[in-house]
């Protein structure tokens, strides 16, 4: 292809850039040996490794293309942390670098490879590969990266199917022996409280309570331990939008750039396979109404590549996840003049609300009523069906606007739904439970005090905790049927003259308000199961939980209570 | 006609130097400018660009990170990535850009049908 000139300045740029990055391998190694969590410098020899590769292949030589490719896998997976550098793993790459030295010189002087069996040393590369205990690295064709690695040449389709059943596999965990044994030790435990308990029942009474105490604690141990197992990294579901984004992207000739932050997050994995097709709703969304097309960006001064940004992160037991675009942002008064148009709000409701509100209306169910057919998901939703999931969850969505600079859609979700800590509370002599996180404190008036504490304001009863004011809604009200509803509401005078008012003061999102109960029991950590079929529809409870006397209580629904 | 320029970013000199000699051999219309990461090429480019040739692995910035820097500052700039395999999510990631692909190793034939494309 070159005239000879050419081909030996080539040849030359070879062995110069090929020795001056095997110098730098070498004392990397060296360093790497000692300092084995340095990523700086493993990067750099990674990088070093690469270029190594990259040039014998151009220049044609492939049998040590082969050979610093497999020692390219070996760094890529310590890169991952799959494996970490000992003596063992340092030999081998040092007599890569040796072999490759040696060849080098064979190349200058006769101008080939020579006769040397690189095989041995491959094969001991592989071996150190597979004993990392990552997924079995191919041994050709990988090279950014030891999985869900693309033959650029290969078939698109081809490349499909790996990525969706790597990321995808949320049905199984893997345990480690330890904690498996750690476990079993619980169990062990457990059953030699039982039998003290058991003891102490038939032959020593005054033991029960100390025994019943440590069963309580032993259990609650147990409980944690398995609910950790339960939690898993969001990552492993979040991967599998890069593909979305890009076929979104094709689909709509838009340009994008998906980020991705705090994909080490954990969350249950029940909850991560019910958020996964939300986010990928909310994505899709983001690229389809958010984002404008390059041209239009371009025209704006915007950069033509428009951004979405996924954020997971976990605060106090609670997983918010963030879904920002850099887009046109929410135009509220379409908004307002579709909802009007569609029924869901009159003009006169319409005038009252607020930005937030309004944007709110984009989840109502029957706002978009087009069906979107989505090649991707396969089947038409609305907005309503995020809001609808996140409900079940006991989440809650905020959404936020600025025009022309984006728009980004929060959630907030439970890290765990299988045990959540609740207040028990009464009215109408049931129990309910209220989640811990979304009370703001509890207080009691006795007396004259209620009546200095409760006012009307627009014939609605308000109630006065630490100088503010906050709406009083009576839980009793919120769940009696509506032929009862008379005979409960008191009126703010009524209330006024009650001997005690007990209210529980929560909080939903930036909204707080004070919930008028019966009576304030204890706290208590619930085992929560789905609200049974027959409730299903009645959104103030998010589940049922059984109560030490047998009963049922309900999980109330705080944000649905508002909007009572 | 005026001379299009090409911008190249590869931190191996001899992947720079293949290059350089395949346009110069053959495709001599083009001006060339060299970069050995993306700090250099962000410094280097300019409005008069036409093409640009990244490769992936670098010190520094990665090649899409470099993609997306180059686009927003040249919106009208193809932007092709010099790679013999990528990882999928990259692979996705760079076409959800709308960034092209140029299988390593590189050849005067793939060039010369990547330059057809952007006459």
């Amino acid at each position: 292809m070159f005239d000879e000139a050419s081909q030996q300045a080539l040849m030359q740029e070879f062995f110069s850039e090929n020795r001056e990055a095997l110098d730098r391998i070498e004392r990397g190694l060296l360093q790497l040996e000692s300092t084995p969590n340095n990523r700086e410098l493993l990067n750099s020899i990674f990088r070093d490794m690469h270029t190594v590769k990259g040039n014998c292949r151009m220049m044609g030589f492939e049998r040590l293309e082969e050979l610093t490719h497999a020692a390219e896998s070996l760094l890529d997976l310590m890169r991952d942390d799959k494996l970490v550098i000992d003596i063992l793993i340092g030999n081998q790459l040092l007599s890569v670098l040796d072999t490759v030295q040696r060849t080098l010189q064979t190349i200058e002087q006769t101008g080939s490879e020579g006769e040397v069996d690189f095989s041995p040393l491959i094969f001991q590369l592989e071996r150190i590969q597979g004993q990392s205990g990552a997924d079995k690295a191919p041994t050709t064709g990988g090279n950014e990266e030891s999985r869900g690695v693309v033959d650029l040449g290969a078939e698109p389709s081809a490349l499909r199917t790996d990525g969706e059943s790597a990321a995808g596999r949320i049905d199984s965990i893997r345990l480690s022996i330890e904690r498996l044994d750690a476990l079993m030790n619980q169990v062990g435990e457990l059953g030699a409280v039982f039998n003290q308990l058991k003891y102490a029942i038939s032959r020593n009474p005054s033991q029960m309570d100390q025994s019943l105490e440590s069963l309580g604690q032993q259990i609650q141990q147990l409980q944690g331990e398995v609910l950790q197992y339960r939690l898993q990294p969001i990552g492993r579901i979040l991967d599998t939008y890069h593909r979305l984004v890009r076929d979104l992207a094709v689909e709509t000739k838009k340009k994008v750039v998906l980020d991705l932050v705090g994909e080490e997050t954990e969350v249950d994995r029940n909850v991560l396979i019910s958020i996964k097709e939300v986010l990928g709703h909310l994505i899709r969304n983001a690229v389809d109404h958010g984002l404008e097309s390059p041209e239009e960006r371009s025209s704006r001064g915007k950069s033509p590549v428009g951004r979405v940004r996924l954020t997971a992160e976990q605060k106090q037991g609670q997983i918010y996840l963030e879904i920002a675009d850099d887009g046109r942002g929410i135009d509220v008064d379409r908004v307002r003049a579709k909802a009007i148009d569609r029924g869901l709000i009159t003009s006169e409701q319409a005038a009252e609300m607020r930005e937030a509100e309004v944007m709110k209306l984009i989840m109502a169910p029957g706002f978009s009523t087009v069906e979107q057919v989505s090649k991707i998901s396969g089947r038409g939703t609305g907005m309503d069906v995020v809001q609808a999931a996140i409900d079940k969850l006991g989440g809650s969505v905020t959404i936020s606007s600025q025009g022309g600079r984006g728009s980004s859609f929060r959630l907030r979700i439970p890290q765990t739904m299988a045990i959540v800590p609740v207040l028990l509370v009464t009215a109408c002599g049931e129990t309910y439970a209220i989640p811990q996180v979304s009370i703001v404190e509890l207080v009691s008036y006795h007396g004259p005090e209620v009546s200095r504490n409760v006012e009307g304001k627009m014939q609605s009863p308000m109630v006065r905790v630490r100088e503010r004011l906050f709406p009083l809604v009576a839980l009793r009200q919120v769940v009696t049927s509506l032929e009862d509803e008379a005979t409960v509401t008191r009126s703010v005078e009524r209330i006024q003259a009650e001997p005690a008012l007990h209210v529980v003061v929560v909080q939903c999102e930036e909204r707080i308000f004070a919930l008028d109960v019966d009576g304030i029991k204890e706290p208590a950590n619930l085992v929560i199961k789905p609200v049974n079929r027959i409730f299903a529809d009645i959104a103030i409870l998010a589940g049922t939980a059984v109560m030490p006397d047998g009963s049922v209580s309900f999980l109330l629904n705080v944000p649905e209570l508002i909007k009572v | 006609m005026d001379k299009k320029s090409v911008l190249i970013v590869d931190d191996s000199s001899l992947a720079r130097m293949m290059v350089r000699k395949i346009f110069a051999t053959r495709f001599t219309e083009w001006t060339l400018i060299e970069a050995k990461d993306g700090e250099e090429a962000l410094s280097l480019s300019d409005g008069s660009l036409h093409l640009a040739l990244l490769d992936f692995n670098m010190p520094g910035m990665n090649g899409i990170e470099l993609a997306e820097k180059l686009m927003v500052k040249h919106p009208s700039l193809a932007v092709y990535l010099v790679t013999a395999n990528i990882q999928e999510r990259m692979h996705q990631r760079a076409e959800s850009m709308g960034i092209g692909f140029i299988k390593k190793p590189i050849a005067e034939s793939k060039i010369a049908d990547i330059l057809q494309q952007v006459a």
